[in-house]
């Protein structure tokens, strides 16, 4: 048999996002953690970074079997940003995400960090 | 159908139409979210945080789309809605035909289920609420 792991991908536009962010940046503080926050504030570009920070989300919630999430799901989800490229989950340490930067897309992958 | 409840139509079909780039007259009341407007879980947050500007209301997490159930272990099992899951989820999404995914309960269809209709009928009850 072969082994199973908990995998999760998600692909997201910059300029969706990035719209997104315009909008509603003010609600947004509900549902990110101080971690969260500093590493969108720190960058140049927040709403790239914000990109980011959301589909690294949507990426555990779907290695973590959570198909439809929401606010909830997105919000007990805890990540460490240690690079751009690079996040820890602090809730959920087996984990990590990877992303990767296309022109139009930030595609996020959840894996465990043995994989 | 009362002038009240053309206006909620009307403008839910504006707000979704510039929230998915959509074309308004794509955006029926039976139109699914996902499967025929092609909505993504931003989108979704997107249309909420619209919808509560536009009508001046607070939608509680989980009030339109509940998707909390679907993380709780009673609800689903092998990636399924268990029936006491469709039960609540009955409760929360009152104005769905159930019929099709009761016949075939996965999780992942669920989100099929989200439709134009589910908003208008949502808003409806909710601002004859905050009215009385």
């Amino acid at each position: 048999m072969r082994p199973s792991f908990p995998l999760g991908v998600d692909i997201l536009e910059w300029k969706k996002a990035g719209e997104f962010y315009r909008l509603h940046r003010d609600r947004l503080t509900h549902w990110l953690t101080t971690d969260e926050k500093k590493f969108i504030a720190g960058k140049k570009k927040p709403h790239e970074a914000f990109a980011m920070i959301f589909a690294a989300k949507e990426a555990v919630s779907k290695a973590l079997g959570i198909r439809v999430s929401g606010p909830d799901a997105l919000k007990a989800i805890h990540l460490k940003p240690r690079t751009s490229r690079k996040f820890h989950i602090l809730n959920h340490a087996a984990l990590e995400v990877t992303l990767s930067r296309h022109p139009r897309y930030v595609v996020a992958c959840c894996l465990p960090v043995s994989v | 159908m009362s002038q009240d409840k053309q206006e909620i139509i009307k403008t839910v079909r504006n707000i979704i139409s510039q929230a998915l780039k959509v074309d308004e007259s794509k955006v029926q009341l039976e139109s699914s979210l996902i499967k025929d407007l092609g909505a993504e879980s931003i989108d979704f947050l997107d249309i909420v945080f619209r919808l509560e500007k536009a009508f001046k209301i607070k939608i509680p997490k989980g009030e339109l789309f509940p998707e909390k159930i679907l993380a709780d272990a009673r609800f689903v099992k092998n990636g399924q809605v268990t029936q006491a899951g469709i039960d609540e989820l009955k409760t929360k999404m009152s104005n769905v035909n159930w019929d099709e995914f009761t016949k075939n309960p996965q999780v992942s269809s669920l989100g099929n289920l989200f439709s134009v209709g589910m908003i208008v009928n949502y808003l409806s009850d909710k601002l004859q609420i905050a009215s009385k």
